[in-house]
């Protein structure tokens, strides 16, 4: 019971410090690159119709808005976040929370971006790892960045918690 | 607010539920541990558990019962 109790309050810490340092790279990437923040309305209008059972959009913007569709995709955004932490530490353990190293917060970090490649981005209509979209490399990098800042924010959210712990 | 981070009326009573019972946790065992432990450097990491261990306990409590206490207040205030 203690450790599975320590296992998601560290799986919380961990996810929600993450998605916060996903969330100001955004903030930053709009002031040093000019490029528009991830719209997670969209994401939440997505799922919205996923529970309604369809999962392919050929342009989610052009599908009919959902209510709530803003908080529905924000706070998928962070249990998403939250999950990819618990499956860092189900494969790391514990112990990487005492003392986290980067190896595996980059690992399952970059590797997050396969949701939004194979799942998120041909459901919502911008075909498999953005390949519908009028760049797609310029897409895919910019996925590929935000996911590695995600990453990094595992490891200082790890660094965080095992000082909470201590 | 904007009217995309509102959801339905429906969900009221569970959004009520949850952040009440969000609340009531986290101030409880604030003192409860205050009190039994005194406020050391561990406090902060055994706060955050006693709030994912009580709150699983507290949110369906206070959503089931808050209809019931409504009515029993109903019938006793004029």
């Amino acid at each position: 019971m203690n450790t599975v109790m320590d296992y998601l309050v560290c799986a919380l810490l961990v996810g929600l410090g993450a998605t916060v340092v996903m969330d100001i790279w955004g903030i930053a990437r709009k002031r040093l690159l000019g490029l528009a923040p991830m719209n997670y309305g969209l994401v939440g209008r997505w799922l919205a119709h996923l529970a309604r059972g369809r999962f392919r959009h050929d342009r989610i913007a052009a599908s009919p808005a959902v209510r709530g569709e803003g908080l529905i995709g924000w706070t998928a955004h962070y249990l998403i976040g939250i999950a990819f932490a618990a499956v860092l530490l189900a494969i790391w353990g514990l112990e990487w929370a005492r003392h986290p190293t980067i190896g595996p917060a980059l690992i399952v970090g970059i590797g997050s971006v396969a949701a939004p490649f194979l799942v998120m981005q041909p459901g919502m209509g911008a075909g498999i790892a953005a390949s519908r979209t009028p760049r797609p490399s310029a897409a895919r990098l910019q996925s590929v960045v935000t996911h590695a800042i995600f990453g990094l924010g595992l490891y200082g959210a790890g660094w965080v918690t095992s000082w909470v712990q201590s | 607010m904007k009217s995309s981070m509102r959801i339905p009326n429906r969900f009221a009573p569970i959004l009520f539920g949850a952040l009440l019972s969000a609340i009531m946790v986290a101030i409880v065992s604030a003192v409860v541990l205050a009190i039994n432990q005194g406020i050391n450097h561990g406090f902060l990491w055994q706060w955050l558990r006693s709030c994912v261990t009580t709150w699983p306990v507290a949110f369906p409590t206070v959503t089931l019962v808050a209809p019931w206490v409504r009515r029993a207040v109903g019938r006793l205030t004029a």
